[in-house]
């Protein structure tokens, strides 16, 4: 009897140590929604990793965008919604965890992680083709590479426009030039890069010449602007499907009522004409909080693109580099282009045609160009300390202090190149 | 309440001597054939005679139907009918031996001689049931006296029968101490989160993990439904259950008790048996019941809505409800749920078979909410004396119909405007009543089979083995459709046409293998060796797909939209885990258990193999010392328990990964999406549990006291990824404690027990203290929605709420806000000297989940008559009304936001000013409430008989009709509508139970029901 016992113990603890050695394939599972990180090892993705760098742009680049507005003199808020309420009452700071951690598919218009994914994936698409052989990479490597590079460029040129300090790699702490400086080399090697692709040469040049722009250097951004061949333009595209790649002026001001257009971009007329740059829709409809909803008709659906990269942005930069008649010029053209009748400086400037009226001249028609595009507006603001709204707000209730966007506490204090 | 008392009908019963009866040698081959073959098998007729009698309690001399007579050393048994009368046919030899129980009875042995059928069997009720076997927390198991653990059963015909549940949900919470359910309100078909002794994971589920007759099941307690808005209220599996079915449940409730569970345990396991069989002439049972369910007092409950006329400057209000109650078009109505069970069970010979189906309607009270409800069970065993084999299957088909995606009808009426009633709104927000009826629809159906094979060997007399195969198979469709109208705008922004479709297929299999070793060392001393394996397999898949815009009225499929949104996710998880059990008896009064068990998990990290949790416990029945001699004291049994169990991370969460995108043109693109964590291993909960069980005053009296220190260690902390390094979300690191300490302690009296009358009183207690120990130096970030200002802090419960706190603010002369001051201190958790609001920090507010609970019974017999009721409630915590914080400071239709400056309450304007919106509706939580009260009456024999029927009795019972208690009643002047309702989640869904965010719910409704229940 005891004897059997002991039997019976063995064979159980046999037994359930014969099951335990096999039971590594009993635990194999199927992950058919996800890719492991390891399969971004194949080359022959190559083109696939371009292009994942382009979607994950594309998706920071519009809530970029839109964020900026939100925050410039081109938007009031008038949503319930609290995320909205902080982008348009100023109120973004260092703890927001929309702001730093938002992604595209999210309500409000997550910055940080977002900037930082896209440019990790240019960046890491970039190195990854690199080290990959010409022979295993199916298409033109050159391309991918320059294409990656410009995409990384622009990922850059927002990290350098409108945040007030910056980070990358969870390196140490950097000034908005330096970041632009960094920003310059990947569009100087996308250009150098690009051989036949005009587009991408092209769109990397504006990059180059707005990334001059932002360290302060005119006249290499005139230098840059001035290889952008006339009505150049390249899109950041968008689709009405999935979330991620809405337009996201569209959802905001159009088919939401998050955010009106603000009342120093109504009826914006020149020489009693209004002028198309800053088209509106309103027909007496009340968003929230009783404020008059004011629509955009640059865009009209979700998937209308927004532009990235224009001659005329590259026109606006030679004018506001060389100043004077050359400016009178580029502003000239633009009018053209838009039907608007000729800008005359003697006659159209009541304190005479002055270098420094010339430039407001300038800045307006950046105003009038750019309105709800790519960010240009709030870095405008920034650079040449245009006011802000400030004050009690349409909703009786105080304007933050929010200018440029601070680098999240999550970053300075989870970063020991920052924190220490 | 918490009391271990149940024989078990498919445990593996102690070795016996083998029969030399041909029949029961036959291979199991022929077992299985028989159990296919089912009831049309012929089975030989029996030579024996059989043995006939009567169980009543020896007290009260009422009979005890369901009384359990088992023949020692045979396989024969049945259960008592009606008037406590039973017969055995087929009784082999002279004499038997046949033991009687009965929960909450002490066991009746005698040997009778066969043939004899007038054996009248006295069963004294013992407060205490040693002897009864729980299969809970134990490998196979075990006698209550040897456990060390507390096991909490509940017996459904019990419950059934003294509170008449309308669902498994909340029946459980008033039964099992530390138990707790976030009741998601009054919408039908909503469930509602539960835990068990707090929350112990930071990110993970808290859902305790459920078998049904010792098969995984699926335990989600907020699935997703395109039929329920954003989950807030969505339903929760373990109520498709058919209450009917159910025997009874045991509970235990942490790391202590569920080492033998292994990965996924530590939340605590909630066993489900449902019913089976017994030896002897079918049974029939019915069950027919009529309900009404409806909102009592409605126009009372809702705040009336105020604004002040722009014109006039005059400050007006409404009440809603009531004037659409006086204009013909009531918000409310009373809904009829009905429902139906049949079943049939009994034995012949060896086969014993239960066969049941249940048909439910349930209404709720608005007229778009209602459910159907179809389901069946077959449960089928055959036995021999050494081996049983069996087969039990359940199949739910269930279709609930809502208001869908669209924000529930409730927000209408708490962020309506007397200014809007001569719109076409009639004073509510955007939406009438009517337009929920007409203009959105909702429907979730779910098709879903739990089931499962065992087979029980004793081959020697050394060795009882038995295997486990089963799954549970959901699948679960839901819509939410908003139809294009013909005019536009239509009623909804959605009315443009929109369609949400979610299909949800989940797969749960279960195979378990154990085998007993009991060995006597002495006549003192046994030991019994346990060892087993245990695999589980769960699959999710999720396929959503959206439409929007549809071309024209009439069309409703998703491909008849403008734009399509199509969505699939793909879950699977496996475990396996092995263990080992040795137990030491002493004279059968001291029990030392030890047991082992590892698991290997399929979301473990690649650098992290496999876990071992440990677990020790003791059982000392000290009242059966020799030396024992307090005299009032009968019954005490100490108890202490020691263990370890894990909760696997998230599937994913340990691997580097990419997602799928969509880039520019629509072409395929991969975005980064989680940083993973190759080290990533699961939580363990360490629990000491120290308690005891006692009956005094010749068992008038019990009392169960646990005491439970419980600590989740390398508990997955959310480390925010570095951003800069260009990965989203939280990388998930196991370097956090969270502790939950407390203390159960269920009373049971026994007032006054004779033929005519009988009290009995109960009542029970439970505390939890939740708290983060140690983050590992990570501040988490704020988790769900903003505004309740959720995080993990160290020394504070688990997600609780830190926002600014006014402290003080006061009106000056011209009107004005004047020192706005906040609570300072420390920058997160406050706790200081009062600073100007700009200059201070956030303070903290309370935990989201409540601390308490506590549950009272009373059981009042008359005769054939008796009066049940049942209160429970909860507390010690802290929610954001969303409903009367957005009143507050964003629709502005509270009085008090309306009273000129100067009158207002001067800590809301302030808040309001400065745009703070939770402050405005932070609520200090808790309540009680009368839960149910039930008079039943056992109609006399003769009626039954009149009827047909051996036994009948009938039955109406009212629920929710009372709040006993509240903690806050209004807040700023606005009612807290129903203090209990709670979301399950937020809408991102992320923050998983722990959400302290609440609003849109509909209150709990209030509903009576009649019930007829007849055994034939």
């Amino acid at each position: 009897m005891q004897r059997n016992n002991q039997t019976g113990r063995l064979l159980f603890v046999a037994g359930a140590a014969v099951l335990a050695s096999g039971c590594s394939d009993l635990l194999e599972v199927d992950l058919p929604g996800v890719v492991e990180a390891k399969t971004l090892d194949d080359p022959g993705i190559s083109a696939l990793l371009v292009e994942s760098a382009i979607a994950d742009f594309e998706c920071a680049y519009t809530n970029y965008s839109a964020g900026s507005s939100a925050m410039s003199d081109e938007w009031w808020h008038t949503s319930g919604g609290q995320v909205y309420r902080e982008w348009g009452g100023r109120q973004i700071n260092a703890q927001n965890d929309n702001y730093v951690r938002a992604g595209c598919d999210e309500g409000g218009f997550g910055q940080y992680v977002v900037i930082h994914t896209a440019r990790f994936q240019a960046k890491d698409a970039f190195e990854r083709i690199t080290g990959f052989s010409d022979a295993d990479v199916p298409g033109d490597k050159n391309d991918m590479l320059a294409t990656a590079s410009a995409y990384e460029g622009y990922s850059l040129l927002m990290l350098g426009e409108n945040f007030c300090e910056m980070a990358l790699d969870g390196g140490p702490l950097m000034q908005p030039s330096e970041v632009l400086a960094v920003s310059a080399e990947r569009f100087e090697r996308a250009i150098t890069m690009a051989g036949g692709n005009d587009d991408i040469r092209n769109m990397a040049s504006v990059g180059l010449a707005r990334a001059r722009r932002g360290m302060g250097n005119l006249s290499g951004a005139a230098t840059a602007a001035a290889t952008v061949p006339e009505e150049f333009r390249y899109d950041v595209n968008r689709d009405d499907t999935p979330r991620r790649r809405w337009n996201r002026f569209v959802d905001s001001n159009v088919r939401r009522s998050d955010y009106t257009v603000a009342p120093p971009f109504r009826g914006i007329e020149w020489k009693g004409d209004p002028d198309p740059r800053v088209e509106l829709f309103y027909n007496g409809v009340i968003a929230a909080y009783d404020v008059d909803w004011w629509q955009t008709t640059k865009y009209k659906t979700l998937s209308d693109n927004i532009p990235l990269a224009t001659w005329v942005e590259a026109q606006l930069i030679m004018a506001e580099a060389q100043g004077g008649e050359a400016a009178v010029d580029v502003i000239n053209k633009l009018h053209g282009r838009a039907g608007l009748q000729p800008f005359d400086p003697a006659a159209d400037m009541v304190e005479g045609p002055t270098g420094d009226n010339i430039m407001n001249m300038v800045i307006e028609q950046r105003r009038r160009e750019f309105f709800l595009e790519g960010g240009h507006r709030l870095s405008d603001m920034l650079i040449y300390d245009l006011p802000f709204f400030t004050g009690v707000d349409h909703l009786g209730r105080e304007y933050g202090d929010t200018t440029c966007w601070p680098l999240p506490d999550l970053e300075r204090l989870g970063n020991p190149n920052i924190s220490g | 309440m918490s009391v271990p008392r149940f024989a078990n009908p498919i445990l593996p019963v102690p070795c016996r001597a083998r029969s030399p009866s041909r029949r029961e040698r036959a291979s199991p081959w022929s077992a299985v054939f028989a159990v296919v073959a089912g009831l049309a098998l012929p089975f030989p007729a029996a030579a024996q005679q059989p043995i006939g009698g009567t169980v009543v309690d020896a007290q009260t001399l009422q009979p005890l139907v369901g009384a359990q007579i088992v023949v020692d050393g045979t396989s024969l048994g049945a259960l008592a009918r009606a008037n406590g009368a039973f017969l055995i046919e087929g009784v082999p030899g002279a004499t038997a031996t046949i033991r009687v129980v009965m929960i909450g009875y002490a066991t009746w042995t005698e040997t009778v001689n066969v043939g004899d059928r007038a054996i009248r069997v006295e069963l004294r009720r013992e407060a205490i049931a040693l002897d009864e076997i729980v299969v809970t927390g134990t490998a196979g198991g075990a006698q209550a006296r040897a456990v060390g653990n507390a096991v909490s059963a509940v017996s459904m015909s019990e419950v059934i029968e003294r509170r008449s549940p309308p669902k498994i949900q909340s029946m459980l919470t008033a039964e099992v101490p530390g138990l707790r359910m976030r009741s998601v309100g009054g919408e039908i078909g909503g469930g509602g989160a539960i835990k068990i002794r707090g929350t112990g994971s930071l990110v993970l589920s808290n859902e305790p993990v459920i078998f049904v007759d010792g098969v995984r099941v699926d335990n989600r307690d907020n699935v997703e439904s395109a039929a329920f808005v954003n989950r807030r209220g969505g339903p929760s599996r373990l109520n498709d259950l058919a209450l009917n079915d159910v025997e009874r449940i045991e509970v235990i409730k942490g790391p202590a008790a569920a080492t033998l569970y292994g990965t996924e345990a530590s939340n605590g396991v909630i066993q489900i048996f449902t019913k089976r069989g017994q030896q002897g002439a079918p049974r029939f049972e019915v069950a027919l019941r009529q309900g009404a369910s409806f909102l009592y007092d409605a126009a009372n409950k809702y705040p009336v809505v105020w604004g002040v006329d722009p014109e006039s400057g005059q400050l007006m209000s409404a009440n809603l409800v009531e004037l659409e109650r006086d204009r013909g078009t009531p918000v409310f109505r009373t809904g009829l749920p009905t429902s139906l069970f049949a079943s049939v069970s009994g034995g012949i010979q060896n086969l014993r078979y239960y066969f049941s189906a249940d048909a439910l309607r349930d209404q709720g009270m608005v007229d778009y909410q209602w459910q159907n409800k179809l389901a069946g069970r077959s449960n089928l065993s055959y036995t021999t004396e050494n081996f049983e084999v069996g087969v039990n299957m359940g199949f739910i088909r269930q279709k609930t119909h809502t208001s869908g995606g669209e924000q529930a009808m409730t927000f209408q009426l708490m962020w309506g405007s007397p200014l809007k009633l001569d719109g076409p709104s009639r004073g509510f927000f955007r939406n009438s009543h009517e337009d929920y009826h007409q203009y959105v629809n909702g429907e979730e159906e779910v098709d879903r089979f739990t089931g499962g094979f065992y087979f029980r060997h004793s081959p020697f007399e050394w060795l009882t083995h038995r295997l486990d195969v089963g799954g549970d198979f959901g699948n679960q469709r839901s819509f939410s459709l908003w139809p294009r109208t013909a005019q536009q705008p239509g009623p909804f922004r959605r009315s443009i046409g929109q369609k949400d479709v979610v299909q949800d297929r989940t797969t749960l299999t279960t195979v378990n293998y154990s085998a007993t070793v009991p060995f006597s060392l002495s006549d003192d001393i046994t030991l019994e060796t346990t060892s087993g394996v245990q695999y589980y397999q769960r699959k999710h898949q999720i396929t959503t797909a959206s439409g929007v815009e549809f071309p024209v009225p009439g069309v409703s499929t998703v491909s008849a939209a403008a734009q399509r949104l199509a969505d699939e996710s793909f879950i699977e998880n496996k475990t396996f885990g092995v263990f080992v059990q040795e137990q030491i008896g002493w004279k059968n009064r001291l029990f030392l258990t030890g047991a082992v068990r590892g698991d290997d998990n399929s979301a473990f990290g690649e650098n992290f193999d496999f876990v071992v949790y440990p677990k020790v416990s003791a059982a000392w029945v000290t009242s059966e010392e020799p030396f024992w001699s307090v005299p009032f004291v009968n019954t005490l049994k100490l108890r202490a328990a020691w263990g370890q169990a894990g909760q696997q991370p998230d599937v994913f969460a340990a691997t580097r990964l990419y997602t799928p995108a969509t880039g520019r043109g629509g072409i395929p693109t991969l975005t980064p999406s989680n940083i993973g964590n190759p080290d990533l291993k699961p939580e363990v909960g360490q629990e000491l549990e120290l308690g005891f069980d006692a009956s005094l005053f010749d068992q008038k009296v019990t009392i169960d006291f646990t005491y439970y220190d419980q600590t989740r260690k390398d508990a997955i902390v959310p480390a925010a990824a570095l951003p800069s390094m260009g990965f989203p979300g939280t990388q998930f690191v196991n370097v956090g404690e969270v502790s939950n300490k407390g203390f159960e302690v269920a009373l049971g009296t026994q007032v006054l027990r004779s033929e005519d009358w009988s009290l009995d009183l109960g009542a029970s207690y439970a505390t939890t203290d939740n708290k983060v120990v140690d983050l590992g130096g990570i501040t988490p970030p704020l988790i769900g929605l903003p505004w309740p200002g959720q995080r993990h802090v160290e020394g504070y419960p688990v997600a609780s709420m830190f926002m600014k706190k006014v402290v003080s603010a006061e009106w000056d002369a011209s009107g004005d806000l004047a020192n706005v001051m906040c609570e300072g201190g420390d920058p997160i958790a406050g706790g200081g000297a009062p600073v100007p609001c700009a200059q201070a920090g956030t303070a903290y507010w309370g935990s989201p989940t409540p601390t308490w609970d506590v549950a009272a019974t009373a059981n009042l017999r008359f005769r054939q008559w008796t009066l049940s009721a049942t209160a429970d409630g909860q507390g010690g915590y802290y929610k954001c009304n969303g409903d009367i914080a957005w009143a507050n400071v964003f629709f502005r239709n509270t009085r008090e936001i309306n009273l000129p400056p100067g009158e207002q309450d001067p800590i809301l304007a302030a808040y309001d000013q400065m745009g703070f919106v939770c402050q405005a509706g932070a609520v200090n939580s808790g309540f009680a409430k009368l839960r149910d009260i039930t008079l039943r009456w056992d109609l006399p024999s003769s009626l039954a008989s009149f009827m047909g029927a051996a036994r009948a009795t009938a039955q109406l019972s009212a629920h929710n009709m009372f709040v006993l208690w509240q903690a806050t009643r209004e807040l700023y002047g606005t009612r807290v509508i129903d203090p209990e309702v709670h979301s399950n989640t937020d809408w991102n869904g992320d923050i998983g139970d722990k959400g302290a965010y609440v609003q849109d719910l509909w209150p709990q409704m209030q509903r009576i029901d009649f019930t007829i229940r007849a055994v034939f």
